[in-house]
């Protein structure tokens, strides 16, 4: 499991808030989209993921707590510690989530 | 930073439509948003449903694999077919029509094709088969190009010699550019890109504001940021103002993550000018391998047919990405193309404006205006 999938093959992504959630806002089912679809595409577009960074590895890799599960990201390019939220993107960090 | 904190709160979000709906008086206000998130999250959530009707949103070419033009489609095809070639690439990608098919139905002819999450994965692939050819399709904005940069310092530090990369990444400002200078170009404003945004800050859009007058709000992809972010499009329209405000100041540095963008450039030159589906050929808007990574640059290593294939007669996916017509007025939507067996790009990623249109029951003009499922 990794923090880029694709609807239609994608595994449960980390959600920061049920959609919508308190809003008021109606959260509208997608219509004949694969049950398992994640709520958007996180391949390769602009939504990242927001995970929390529960141990650091060799090699810049990070292990993560994706909501859904654990997995290894790369953390070349973002400062660092265990508990930061961090935006993941195609399997590498690209920024720090504020307060 | 009125509403940052509590960006999920549903008085806050009443109050905005209703603030929203005061500041637009009435008038119409005609808002591109640029990044396919913000189309998708638009749509999940009625978003429109609660803007007043004088406020148009419309779709910008955000989404990586709608830009994606055939002939590229057939270039990584053409690799696939090499012997000993491992393909990886993104799910979605794998859907993708060119002009000679899918990477699927190259599947189903026997290439070997793989759907990675990550090109760490893909160069894990290469680490676990040493006598085949591991190539990555690498798609995306400067969200997904750190990625892939950061993948091939890691390639050239293992010295790992049977991987390369097909360069796909595409720039999101010379895209905005070309938008403006469409001929007929009548938008109001810009939502900004919030993912892309945290990679390269929010400065490099300050041209929207200051030479074409327009204002831009990043946003990020809370049904409140997006709000918030309308409204302060509004408010800098009633106010005179033409800026560039940061809404999703959580994640988004205004000077962005500059380690992201120095590798970026240490692996990566912008081309001089690269094919985008529905907006032609525009310059300085992609990024190739440089010189010092051709031993991973699957352009310099195979030869590739490098043709221009028109799209389909059918499909009105270039009338799609620049915001001319709704996906339901496209001929085949929704029934000649379909996620399922998309005709055009835009019905392929989740992000693609035709199958967020489809997949929350957007079928028509009525059923557009009217709400998903009401
Ligand atoms: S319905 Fe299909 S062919 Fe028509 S614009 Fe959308 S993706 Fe392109």
């Amino acid at each position: 499991m990794s923090a880029g999938a694709s609807a239609g093959q994608t595994p449960p992504r980390a959600e920061p808030s049920p959609p919508g959630a308190g809003l008021g806002l109606p959260v509208v089912d997608a219509v004949g989209a694969p049950a398992e679809a994640g709520p958007a595409c996180i391949t390769c577009g602009d939504e990242a993921v927001e995970v929390t960074v529960l141990a650091l590895e060799d090699g810049d890799l990070a292990l993560v707590d994706t909501g859904a599960g654990r997995e290894r990201v790369s953390v070349m390019l973002v400062e660092v510690h265990v508990g930061d939220r961090i935006l993941v993107h195609a399997g590498e960090a690209i920024g720090k989530v504020q307060g | 930073m009125k509403y940052v904190d509590e960006y999920r709160s549903p008085e806050i979000a009443a109050q905005l439509s209703a603030e929203i709906a005061a500041l637009a008086d009435g008038g119409h206000h005609k808002i591109m948003e640029i990044c396919g998130g913000h189309t998708h999250t638009i749509y999940r959530h009625g978003i429109e449903d609660h803007l007043p009707d004088g406020i148009e949103l419309v779709h910008g070419p955000g989404c990586p694999v709608c830009v994606m033009p055939m002939g590229r489609i057939d270039d990584a095809i053409a690799i696939a077919e090499q012997p000993d070639v491992i393909m990886t690439s993104f799910g979605d990608m794998l859907r993708v029509p060119g002009g000679r098919g899918s990477f699927l139905d190259a599947k189903a002819a026997g290439c070997d094709i793989r759907m990675v999450y990550s090109p760490l994965d893909a160069l894990k692939v290469a680490r676990n088969n040493p006598d085949k050819r591991v190539v990555f399709t690498a798609i995306g904005f400067e969200t997904t190009a750190p990625s892939t940069a950061a993948t091939l310092l890691r390639a050239a530090a293992e010295g790992l010699e049977n991987f390369a990369v097909f360069c796909n990444h595409v720039l999101v400002c010379p895209a905005v550019q070309a938008i403006l200078d469409a001929p007929g170009q009548d938008l109001d404003g810009f939502l900004g890109p919030g993912h892309v945004s945290t990679v390269i800050g929010a400065a490099p859009y300050e041209f929207v504001a200051r030479d074409y007058g327009k204002p831009l709000v990043v946003s990020g992809f809370e049904p409140l940021d997006i709000l918030e972010s309308i409204y302060r499009l509004l408010q800098q329209r009633v106010e005179g103002r033409a800026e560039v405000e940061n809404q999703y100041t959580r994640v988004v540095p205004w000077e962005g993550n500059t380690r992201a963008l120095e590798v970026i450039d240490r692996t990566m030159v912008p081309r001089d000018a690269f094919e985008w589906r529905g907006l032609g050929t525009i310059p300085d808007s992609a990024l190739g391998l440089r010189e010092e990574f051709a031993a991973f640059d699957a352009e310099r290593l195979f030869d590739l047919p490098g043709a221009v294939v028109e799209d389909p007669r059918e499909c009105q996916c270039d009338e799609v990405l620049t915001g001319q017509i709704k996906p339901w007025e496209c001929g085949v939507f929704g029934t000649a193309c379909t996620p399922e067996t998309p005709i055009g790009t835009c019905m392929v990623s989740s992000e693609g404006a035709c199958a967020a249109y489809y997949q929350y029951g957007r079928f028509n003009r009525a059923a557009a205006t009217a709400g998903a499922g009401a």
